[in-house]
């Protein structure tokens, strides 16, 4: 089975290099990362990812601003987004239903394994 | 009063009759029986009857006085009588009497002066009325400057909350970033070390779990923040008490610990954020549950009372926040622990202040505690029982928080 494509975008280029680790390591992801959010929209589109991850604050655009462009892009709209984010905590997130404006959430630090899950969860989702 | 010229060539009678009669106060004569002899004309208008209609008659009828005037045995004796006009009103008056003798030890006659108080008595009325007015003044002012302090208090109290709360919010993201590239770090050699020897994969255990116990500091600090904003609804205080108690139930049994729940039925519902109320009430069960590892019985009590002066420990720093004998809802919790030494309680309510062991606390517990009951206009507070252990008592404005919810 071929791996599922993981589009990895932040601007901490140690977090994506490790999580790109962790996550290709299980043999069932390929991970691109993205540490310029501006050029995210274009290697998203030359990548063509099952499912982005995706930080919130960033530099320049903001994940808010990305998802609406994802949206927007024909090939892009269906991709599932995942957000991982610093500035909520993992009680707010769960208090939430891991889901903030429709979107599922994660609270950094995030343990790899929930990140997997996740992972699976929406990619079951819109297989 | 008797406006006519007084011709000094007149009989002298006439001119004695004349000078009587411009006297201000009145002037009674009354004879040895106490039948009036004469009657000024100030005397007239005071009682509103006519010389000719009293002279000869009983003084004690006429004058209506409320006691019986005293004669005294020394000339220019004073005092002061209610007497009783002929239409009834009263006036106080200020008499002075004088005994006329014939000749020595034989008293034929009595002179009243009597001076009209009604006039200075309605001036005293009237400064006494103002000094009310004034008083209630002065107490409203006092309290709209009450009011207007603690307003104030609290607005630097939000203020700085808010202040803290950027300064949190910027904190928390800076460091959760690069907590998470060591926490997934952590995890992918953990991972890749899977057969390691015993001590290299301990080392990586206690990393993780390092880095999980400053999240958790992080997320302390975090909650710290968020306590500037409320969402107020009414609410039963005692509810919140058994929602804190249904979430402790078995964190309860697991430590042996007994409740017991005393929750007084006619407590007011408030105007609260339910949430962090119920944060704090969770605070100090926990709290309660810590300070008795061998367990014991922890009670829970929920009450209305109106606040006393006595029994405010450490962590009533605003008294102004709220008034000695405002109606409160006090929840206070107990254990059967061996209490708090003296230099812990003086720092309970520091951020980051811990007694506990490196990883079990924050130090924010009861900063966060703190913060919420001010927010909500109230306090709380720890104290050590006479008979033992801890009591953290909750006082929240019954009133206050009713006005604001309204």
């Amino acid at each position: 089975m071929n791996p599922h494509r993981i589009l990895l975008i932040d601007d901490e280029p140690a977090f994506t290099r490790v999580m790109r680790t962790y996550l290709q390591e299980t043999g069932r992801f390929e991970v691109r990362m993205e540490n310029d959010p501006r050029r995210a929209l274009v290697a998203a589109r030359e990548f063509a990812p099952d499912l982005i991850l995706m930080d919130v604050i960033m530099p320049d655009v903001d994940g808010g601003e990305l998802a609406s462009a994802f949206k927007a892009d024909a090939r892009l709209s269906h991709v599932p987004i995942i957000f991982l984010t610093a500035i909520v905590s993992k009680e707010f997130v769960s208090s939430h239903h891991d889901m903030i404006g429709g979107r599922p959430f994660l609270a950094k630090p995030v343990d790899a394994k929930e990140l997997v899950r996740a992972v699976d969860l929406a990619l079951k989702a819109v297989a | 009063m008797d406006q006519r010229p007084i011709s000094a060539i007149c009989p002298p009678e006439e001119l004695l009759k004349a000078i009587l009669d411009r006297s201000s106060d009145a002037i009674i004569l009354l004879d040895s029986e106490g039948r009036i002899r004469e009657w000024s004309a100030s005397a007239a208008r005071l009682w509103g009857r006519r010389r000719d209609d009293v002279l000869g008659r009983d003084a004690g009828s006429i004058l209506g006085a409320s006691e019986e005037v005293v004669i005294e045995d020394l000339p220019g004796g004073s005092t002061t009588q209610e007497f009783q006009r002929s239409d009834g009103a009263t006036f106080r008056g200020a008499v002075e009497t004088h005994p006329l003798y014939a000749h020595r030890d034989v008293v034929t006659g009595t002179l009243l002066r009597v001076q009209d108080l009604s006039e200075t008595d309605r001036a005293h009325q009237l400064i006494q009325d103002r000094e009310r007015s004034l008083h209630e003044t002065l107490k409203a002012l006092r309290r709209s400057h009450e009011s207007l302090k603690s307003t104030q208090l609290q607005l630097i109290q939000a203020a700085k909350l808010e202040s803290i709360g950027r300064l949190a919010a910027g904190v928390a993201h800076e460091v959760k970033n690069p907590l998470a590239i060591l926490l997934t770090g952590v995890q992918l050699l953990a991972r890749r070390l899977a057969s390691a020897d015993a001590e290299t994969r301990e080392v990586l255990a206690d990393l993780e779990v390092a880095v999980k116990r400053a999240n958790h500091v992080i997320r302390g600090l975090l909650d710290f923040a968020a306590a500037t904003e409320l969402q107020l609804e009414a609410i039963d205080p005692g509810e919140i008490v058994k929602g804190a108690v249904a979430l402790l139930q078995h964190e309860m049994r697991s430590r042996h610990v007994r409740l017991d729940q005393q929750l007084q039925a006619a407590v007011p519902a408030l105007s609260l954020d339910r949430t962090k109320i119920e944060q704090i009430v969770v605070n100090l069960m926990i709290n309660a549950m810590d300070a008795m590892p061998e367990g014991g019985v922890l009670t829970v009590r929920a009450s209305v009372r109106a606040l006393s002066q006595s029994g405010h420990g450490v962590g009533f720093r605003r008294t102004d926040l709220l008034r000695v004998g405002q109606t409160v809802v006090a929840i206070e919790i107990e254990d059967t622990g061996t209490g708090i030494a003296p230099e812990t309680l003086a720092r309970a309510f520091v951020p980051f202040f811990t007694t506990k062991a490196a990883g079990k606390g924050t130090g924010l517990g009861l900063a966060v505690c703190r913060s919420i009951a001010e927010l909500h206009r109230g306090v709380v507070w720890l104290e050590n029982k006479p008979d033992g252990g801890t009591r953290a008592t909750l006082c929240l404005p019954a009133g206050e928080s009713e006005r604001r919810a309204a």
